[in-house]
């Protein structure tokens, strides 16, 4: 149980930087997600909590101790790496107790934890068996098993999932989630899929080009995304961003001559906006099949039409910019038949087009 | 690695067998290396011969023989050397008439090894 | 069709298996006989074989003192070989500086035949007080650069996260090694085995050397000596480098499969 405090925390590699200055507050017992594209710094920053990394500046303390000299072995933190970084010539068992024999606990005490933690996992009829002899998933789980019988102060994985097939991961992200709610214990956990991002995180970290781009919980990250970087990578398919121009009292004018009357808040904020030019975002779910096709700001001919069974995606083209509709399943049929969408301005999305914040 | 897995190896098994075989080995020898040297003397017309004398020689390093030890045969021709040492001996035989008999070279497994001579040794040969 | 190349090929391979037993055979069948090798024409079975060549080598010269210096101080040197060139090979697959300088030296010293450095190895041995001991036997072969560089080449294939588990799991670096590399490493291992035995096993020089006593001697000694002492003996000869030749050809049969393995690894690795 404990809390985990990143502040300006910085990696360089030689003249290289990859993280530049990540502050994060982690609550006890928080579950924080980092993501973003490869390359984006979010594997070094799990490493250089878990000590196998040299901070290039800044600091990283649990519970309040800084731990940037401390050895990964005294920081009390248990990874799951995303290979798993199962010891090949041991059993499951021997794995899970490897690293309490050598924190002198009892033999007793090793036996009875390593024995919860595979009741826990379900792999109690496994333990004697070596790894290449397991399955993905059930290496899976003694990877976590191995973390979990630790009883560390957090909790790091390197995305786990990425090694199982699609249909393995769905399940074992399910596991993940139900196994938090058992052993409720501060985690940081990084991935490049923003669906195990937005389905397992409290609070959700983007990270781009080595900063943290938002940091919010699914729901904040998702409906006010701080950035179009944010808004394209949150969200399959991603959001439709358009590049659009402001002319004022809340009207937004949209490639193609469609204009766009916001309303309220929403169109206040657009007078805070340091330019005219900017990013229109909508995404694909928000633009509603108009009832009424000359009440419906935008209307288009479909060009792609994707039948998923529960929704039918529909691509189409406004003023050249390729867009992406979300739309109730059996609605449009081909490719050619006319669509009409009104949007609700609490839905839109305004970014400012130099920087891509949001306004 | 399980005791099991260790004791099954074929690094452990294969010099376990060799010292098995090198303890059996040495306790057969210690068993057996009394440095007793029987035999018979006959004459050529196969009766024992009484009274032949017997001379032990003991090979040495530069593959010489040298006489180690002798002895008279009893009545029923037979002979018997208590202090063998080597593993390499040669029996030459004198009969009581004086003419040597045929010598027998005798290669041995171990020094001092006991050995009964199961075919006798012959002296006067007969010389049709 | 295909089967039949099959049988083919391996027909042909054991030809040349056969081919290559020949000179062993020839040494066996000789140590059973006493056939005088130059003999023509040649025989190929051996006549009224017997074993008692062996017996005689045994008796005269203290072959049991020499065999039992061979294997102390090949055990020493393969002890030594495994604890020591595993150790380089681990600290060469860390980042640390002046890395490229300790590799360059490593090769360069492997152009250097032992017997340009045999004088300086006997003044520091002598120094070190090891003349005439087991460990003065044994010393230069204690670590063979080859071998560190099968260990390098073979802890470079291990994943690099299992040494990152092992650390987060609370073991330093040699515990590392010990627990996690070395097992992993086993063709490695094998091949340090067999490749220091037979150098220490085959040792004729440093040996000759550095012993003073002839209780200290080793069998390749034990071999010279046998021949300077005696004359025609060829059966006894030949028998003797059979008992020579045994222990490491049972080594290497024990050990082969990993053996060959750990060669190849490391050689598209290394």
């Amino acid at each position: 149980m404990a809390r985990l405090t990143l502040s300006a925390l910085r990696k360089s590699y030689g003249a290289h930087a990859v993280v530049h200055g990540v502050d994060l507050d982690v609550a006890d017992r928080e579950f924080i997600v980092l993501v973003g594209p490869s390359g984006c710094g979010k594997s070094t920053i799990l490493r250089m909590i878990a000590g196998l990394e040299e901070i290039t500046s800044g600091s990283i303390a649990i519970d309040g101790r800084v731990v940037n000299e401390v050895d990964p072995k005294d920081r009390d933190i248990a990874m799951v790496f995303q290979d798993y970084a199962l010891y090949p010539h041991m059993t499951v068992e021997q794995n899970m107790a490897f690293s309490l024999r050598y924190r002198g606990f009892a033999k007793a005490e090793i036996r009875q934890r390593v024995a919860a933690a595979a009741r826990m996992l379900d792999i109690e009829t496994l333990v004697a068996r070596l790894p290449r002899q397991l399955s993905g998933g059930q290496r899976q789980r003694v990877a976590m098993g191995r973390a979990i019988v630790r009883d560390p102060k957090v909790f790091l994985f390197d995305e786990p999932l990425s090694n199982l097939d699609a249909k393995l991961r769905v399940a074992m992200r399910t596991e993940i989630k139900a196994l938090r709610q058992r052993v409720p214990v501060t985690t940081v956990y990084v991935t490049h899929d923003q669906v195990e991002a937005m389905t397992l995180a409290d609070r959700i970290v983007v990270l781009d080009k080595g900063t943290a781009q938002q940091i919010g919980t699914p729901e904040e990250v998702y409906e006010t995304p701080a950035s179009t970087f944010v808004a394209a990578f949150m969200g399959a398919p991603p959001m439709n961003l358009l590049p659009a121009s402001l002319s004022g009292e809340g009207a937004v004018e949209l490639p193609g001559g469609t204009r766009l009357q916001l309303s309220g808040a929403s169109s206040s904020r657009l007078d805070r906006a340091p330019s005219r030019e900017i990013w229109f975002g909508v995404r694909p779910e928000h633009l509603v099949p108009a009832r009424d096709t000359s009440k419906a700001e935008i209307v288009a001919k479909a060009r792609v039409v994707e039948p998923l069974g529960s929704d039918t995606m529909v691509q189409f083209d406004l003023g050249g910019v390729a867009l992406i509709a979300r739309m109730p399943p059996k609605s449009v049929r081909a490719p050619g038949d006319p669509l009409a969408f009104t949007m609700d301005p609490h839905d839109v999305h305004v970014f400012d087009r130099a920087s891509g914040r949001r306004i | 690695m399980s005791t099991r897995a260790i004791l099954t190896s074929r690094f452990f098994v294969v010099p376990a067998i060799a010292i098995a075989t090198l303890i059996a080995w040495n306790l057969y020898v210690a068993a057996h290396a009394h440095g007793e040297v029987s035999g018979k003397v006959v004459r050529a017309d196969g009766a024992p011969a009484r009274g032949a004398t017997v001379i032990l020689y003991e090979r040495n390093l530069t593959s010489h023989f040298l006489e180690k030890t002798r002895t008279t045969t009893d009545a029923a021709g037979e002979f018997r050397f208590k202090d063998n040492r080597s593993h390499q001996i040669r029996l030459d035989t004198i009969g009581p008439d004086g003419r040597q008999g045929q010598p027998r070279i005798l290669r041995l497994w171990f020094a001092a090894q006991d050995v009964d001579l199961r075919r006798p040794l012959v002296v006067s040969p007969s010389k049709n | 069709m295909r089967r039949r190349s099959h049988i083919l090929r391996h027909l042909v391979m054991a030809l040349v298996c056969a081919l290559m037993l020949i000179p062993f055979y020839w040494v066996a069948k000789t140590a059973v006989t006493n056939e005088n090798i130059y003999a023509y024409p040649p025989r190929i079975l051996p006549l009224k074989p017997h074993l008692y060549n062996f017996v005689d080598v045994w008796y005269l010269i203290p072959f049991a003192r020499y065999f039992a210096n061979s294997v102390i101080v090949s055990l020493i040197a393969v002890a030594g070989n495994i604890v020591f060139n595993a150790a380089a090979g681990y600290a060469l697959t860390k980042n640390f500086a002046g890395k490229r300088i300790v590799v360059l030296l490593f090769l360069s010293c492997m152009l250097i035949p032992f017997q340009a450095t045999i004088i300086p190895a006997y003044l520091v041995s002598a120094r070190l007080g090891v003349l005439n001991s087991y460990l003065g036997l044994a010393l230069p072969l204690l670590s063979t650069i080859v071998c560190i560089f099968v260990f390098k080449a073979a802890f470079e294939a291990i994943p690099a996260s299992l040494q990152q588990a092992a650390r987060i799991d609370g073991l330093g670096e040699l515990r590392i090694l010990f627990r996690i590399m070395l097992p992993l490493a086993k063709p490695a291992i094998a091949t340090n085995i067999i490749l220091s035995f037979i150098w220490s096993w085959n040792a004729f020089l440093w040996p000759l050397i550095i012993t003073r006593d002839v209780t200290m001697q080793t069998l390749p000694l034990g071999l010279a000596r046998f021949l300077a002492y005696v004359e025609d003996t060829t059966g006894a000869l030949y028998a003797f480098v059979c008992m020579v030749l045994l222990p490491g050809i049972i080594v290497f049969l024990m050990a082969q499969k990993e053996f060959i393995r750990g060669l190849t690894s490391g050689a598209t690795k290394g």
